[in-house]
């Protein structure tokens, strides 16, 4: 029996015209997200990782209504989410929440705390009066573990760690279905990540959530994620479960990333072999044709890798790789 | 002994607003000898911007500091008239920013800014031998095509080329202090490796001394040989980055470390240190960690810990290890 | 909403700089003296001027009539007294209504940007086209005399620069990370344009209007000089100072002293505006608080 995904993506794409002169003449596009496809399944964590430019954000943000997508299709419990109006378009935005890079920023700096966290609750629980409302927001701030004595702060007089957490309070209150963490520990301190990290994982057994963690930390993404997605220049290279994908990386993109992060470890370094890509990702404007990770790859390009682009297969159950080196027909 | 290229002694420093002094750093000193790369590691709040603001004479208006000396080459730059130092900045003591952009002057090439430094601190006139060692200044920063890069206006560069090209004018005066201040933070991990090479590569070769104020335990581990830990504007353990790595001493080095999610582990609960930095208006009066410390006891909160050797070349602020303050 | 902790560390920051303060001061007095007016003129009846004293025409200073008499005789001392409550009003309401019209549209316009946004903006623009002193002399000339019309000829020339500022802030401020989190709850329109972006796109908008006060009054003063402004025998300050025009080489009493008012009330304002842009500007502030002891 198949199971419903809770959330779908279905061959999105996302073009920002570039516009010239007054009269606004579209003289190219920003490839950001160029056709890809993932699922989400009840009380799954994706982990969507790349490099700047690769349009990770950029997924968030069309699977948030922040953007409209190109082309392709989201779906969530069923529903093609790109079309809601009125009372469906208030059901999405009650089951998918989102939690932000910078928490200072995603505050608003003028309201108090427990008023940041109430505010989805007035907004779509008109049932509610101010006591049940705030009775709320007093429990939400528990399961975050955040202080009583934070509610009447505004947000500039907390911590880095303790901003983050009403962030999460607020986007928990309604009790959605998905988190989108786009970047949600890299503005933190390495100490404070680990509770955030901590407790993110514990809030997601104990409402039964289901996240999309955008990050460009391999190691955050580990820690977290079930399943693996990375991106290159608007596409998925590879995707597969999170051990395998760390333990047997096939994308030569994949293993460049892996071994380029740094560990607090001296050993580590004389250890590892650090599989080099030389030069930087190139302009979304102007793709390379093929397989756009052709001009850097570190492994033997042919004819085919510069001409036609591969295709995300599985190779294994459960792990895709789009590269030509695994491709067998 | 090996010469001294930097020392920084008893530094202190505070900074005065509105609601009362904030202690940003108290009573820090290291050294840093010639060839030597010392990391200065902290975590926001930890005062290594600080300290690394005030041996560039760049601290903000409001910003005093109380005691200490900074010694480049036997001079103390705290002493010097604006004049004197000018002098020194750019020549003996480079810098590398977090945002290269920040080194540049958008209406000049790089190559006009290189030559203006190479001109101006190392006074050089002859404009082929400038544009000589200017060339070779960005090959040693890994820059490929380097008469195109010369010629190139700052926007024209990505960020990764344009921290290349920062490093090159950095190095380009023969420095005996390179300061690089979270240098490759702002860059994507793959870049930052690049960069985080060609430092290691330069420092190796040119026998550069580097003072690297970073965040980032593993940056550390890959391009320092010493390692200093600050934490609310204290010093609590300094020595070989190796040591220090593999045999943490102080306790809130052994927590840092182990929050640190790491590539290779297994997916476990991370540790992580509970509570939040001190008010640093009224800094505690003991250990200045002991609120958070799951160690400590009744003399941390009374009685400020020294530095002390614990091994050979390996400091430590904390009680635990000074014999007779621990029962 | 407005924060009171936020005001209690502003006024600390004023009355820190001795200049503002001094502005603040003179503002707070002239609040003071507008408001009280009434009661505090020693002679009424010549303060709201139907009042004929022909034996005491073009007195000079003195003890009994500090600011001198006009050429009917009346206490100007008490005609300027009363004609801050004119000044009073005319800038409270103007920059009241400029701001009441101006800040929505600027709002709206930033907000929703697009095609709607630029033809708010175009409207606005057009109103900028103009000097703004002659847009109010041909307004007021048109609507004739009396203080109302004053109000509405001076409103209608300011109001779009509040618009421009209103935009230019809105713009910067509806791309903020929380402008995003407000839309991704579900928020209506109205509450993200009212709760979330008005509030931290006001404060530039407050200085200027802060400012503007004082220009308020000089304008309208500019008016009655030129003979669009209110109707004699009000006495504000503009008409005062046109009414000694006339015999200043025999009594200079009688225009320098609406006129010095107006230069301290003016002047005043112009200090507190200057302190209140110094206090709010960030990164300033930065400097000057921590947070919470933290850096």
């Amino acid at each position: 029996m198949m199971i419903m995904p809770l959330l779908e993506v279905k061959n999105l794409v996302k073009y920002f015209p570039i516009r010239k002169g007054l009269t606004g003449k579209v003289i190219g596009y920003i490839k950001a997200v160029d056709g890809v496809s993932f699922k989400i399944n009840e009380n799954e964590v994706l982990g969507l990782v790349g490099e700047s430019g690769s349009g990770k954000t950029t997924i968030a943000r069309c699977i948030l209504l922040l953007y409209r997508p190109t082309k392709g299709d989201i779906i969530f419990e069923g529903r093609s989410v790109l079309t809601l109006r009125g009372n469906l378009l208030r059901w999405y935005r009650t089951r998918v929440q989102a939690v932000f890079q910078n928490p200072f920023l995603s505050l608003n700096p003028m309201m108090k705390v427990k008023d940041i966290i109430a505010e989805p609750l007035k907004t779509h629980r008109k049932d509610l009066n101010k006591e049940e409302i705030y009775r709320m927001v007093y429990d939400i701030m528990e399961k975050v573990t955040l202080p009583k004595d934070l509610a009447d702060r505004y947000p500039y007089d907390l911590s880095g760690g303790q901003a983050q957490r009403v962030a999460i309070a607020r986007a928990l209150i309604l009790k959605p279905r998905l988190l989108i963490l786009d970047e949600p520990t890299s503005a933190l301190d390495v100490s404070v990540q680990a509770q955030i990290l901590n407790l993110l994982d514990d809030l997601k057994k104990e409402f039964r959530l289901s996240y999309l963690i955008i990050s460009h930390d391999l190691s955050v993404v580990r820690y977290i994620s079930d399943k693996i997605a990375v991106m290159y220049l608007g596409k998925i290279v590879e995707m597969a479960d999170s051990e395998e994908l760390f333990e047997k990386p096939l994308h030569p993109y994949t293993q460049a990333l892996i071994s380029a992060v740094p560990e607090p470890d001296p050993d580590f370094f004389k250890s590892r072999k650090r599989i080099k890509l030389p030069g930087e990702i190139p302009s979304a404007l102007n793709p390379p044709p093929g397989c756009r990770l052709h001009p850097r790859c570190p492994l033997k390009v042919d004819e085919r890798c510069k001409v036609q682009e591969p295709p995300l297969i599985e190779v294994e159950k459960g792990h895709y790789v789009a590269c030509w080196k695994y491709y067998r027909r | 002994m090996k010469h001294k290229v930097l020392e920084v002694n008893d530094l202190t420093i505070i900074y005065r607003t509105l609601e009362g002094n904030v202690h940003a750093v108290d009573d820090v000193s290291f050294s840093i000898e010639k060839g030597e790369s010392l990391c200065l590691v902290g975590e926001s709040g930890s005062g290594k911007s600080t300290i690394a603001l005030a041996i560039m004479r760049a601290l903000p208006p409001n910003a005093k500091i109380l005691r200490g000396e900074i010694i480049l080459n036997g001079k103390d730059l705290l002493r010097m008239d604006e004049k004197e130092f000018s002098k020194i900045r750019g020549k003996e003591l480079s810098i590398i920013f977090q945002d290269p952009a920040a080194s540049f002057n958008p209406l000049f090439t790089v190559g006009e800014t290189i030559s203006d430094v190479l001109k101006y601190k190392l006074g050089i006139n002859d404009k082929k031998k400038i544009k000589e060692i200017a060339l070779r200044a960005l090959k040693e920063a890994g820059l490929p095509d380097v008469e195109r890069v010369y010629n190139s206006y700052p926007h024209e560069l990505s960020g990764g080329m344009l921290q290349r090209a920062s490093i090159a004018i950095a190095i380009s005066v023969n420095p005996s202090l390179l300061i690089a201040d979270e240098p490759t933070t702002m860059l994507d991990v793959t870049l930052q490796a690049q960069i985080l090479e060609t430092l290691k590569d330069l420092k190796d070769r040119l026998g550069l001394s580097i003072l690297f104020v970073t965040h980032n335990l593993g940056v550390a581990a890959f391009i320092c040989d010493k390692t200093l830990i600050v934490y609310a504007g204290r010093a609590l353990e300094y020595g070989s980055t190796e040591e220090i790595l593999k045999r943490p001493l102080h306790p809130y080095t052994r927590k840092l470390l182990k929050s640190v999610p790491r590539i290779g582990a297994k997916r476990e609960k991370l540790p992580f240190i509970p509570g939040s930095l001190p008010d640093l208006r009224n800094p505690p009066r003991g250990c200045i960690f002991a609120p958070r410390c799951e160690e400590a006891r009744e003399i941390c909160f009374k009685v400020r810990p020294k530095m002390l050797e614990y091994h050979p070349g390996h400091y430590v602020a904390c009680h635990k290890y000074s014999e007779g303050n621990w029962g | 909403m407005m924060v009171s902790s936020e005001v209690k560390l502003m006024m600390k920051l004023l009355i820190k700089n001795k200049v503002s303060f001094a502005g603040f001061i003179i503002v707070l007095t002239f609040i003071f003296v507008g408001i009280l007016a009434p009661f505090i003129t020693p002679y009424p009846a010549d303060a709201r001027g139907w009042v004929f004293h022909m034996n005491q025409r073009l007195l000079p200073p003195s003890w009994k009539h500090p600011f001198g008499t006009d050429e009917f005789g009346r206490d100007m001392l008490s005609r300027v007294i009363l004609g801050s409550r004119y000044s009073l009003i005319i800038s409270v309401s103007v920059i009241g209504l400029a701001l009441l019209i101006g800040v929505p549209i600027g709002l709206v316009a930033g907000y929703l940007g697009g095609k709607v946004g630029s033809a708010l903006m175009r409207i606005a623009d057009m109103f900028l086209a103009f000097p703004p002193l002659l847009l109010a002399v041909a307004m007021a000339a048109t609507l004739g005399r009396g203080l109302r019309n004053v109000i509405i000829s001076l409103a209608i020339s300011w109001w779009p620069w509040y618009t421009r500022l209103m935009y230019v802030q809105t713009n910067s401020i509806k791309t903020m990370p929380y402008i995003d989190a407000a839309k991704v709850l579900g928020l209506r329109t109205p509450t993200i344009l009212f709760k979330h972006i008005l509030p931290n796109a006001i404060t530039p908008v407050m200085v200027q209007a802060a400012l503007d006060m004082g220009s308020a009054i000089l304008e309208a003063a500019g008016l009655s000089f030129l003979g669009v402004g209110v109707k004699p025998p009000t006495p504000e300050w503009g008409l005062l100072v046109t009414e000694g025009w006339a015999s200043i080489n025999r009594a200079w009493w009688i225009s320098l002293f609406p006129g010095l008012a107006i230069l301290i009330t003016v002047l005043g304002f112009n200090l507190m505006a200057d302190g209140l842009r110094e206090i709010t500007d960030p990164r300033l502030r930065r400097l000057l608080i921590s947070r919470g002891g933290r850096i």
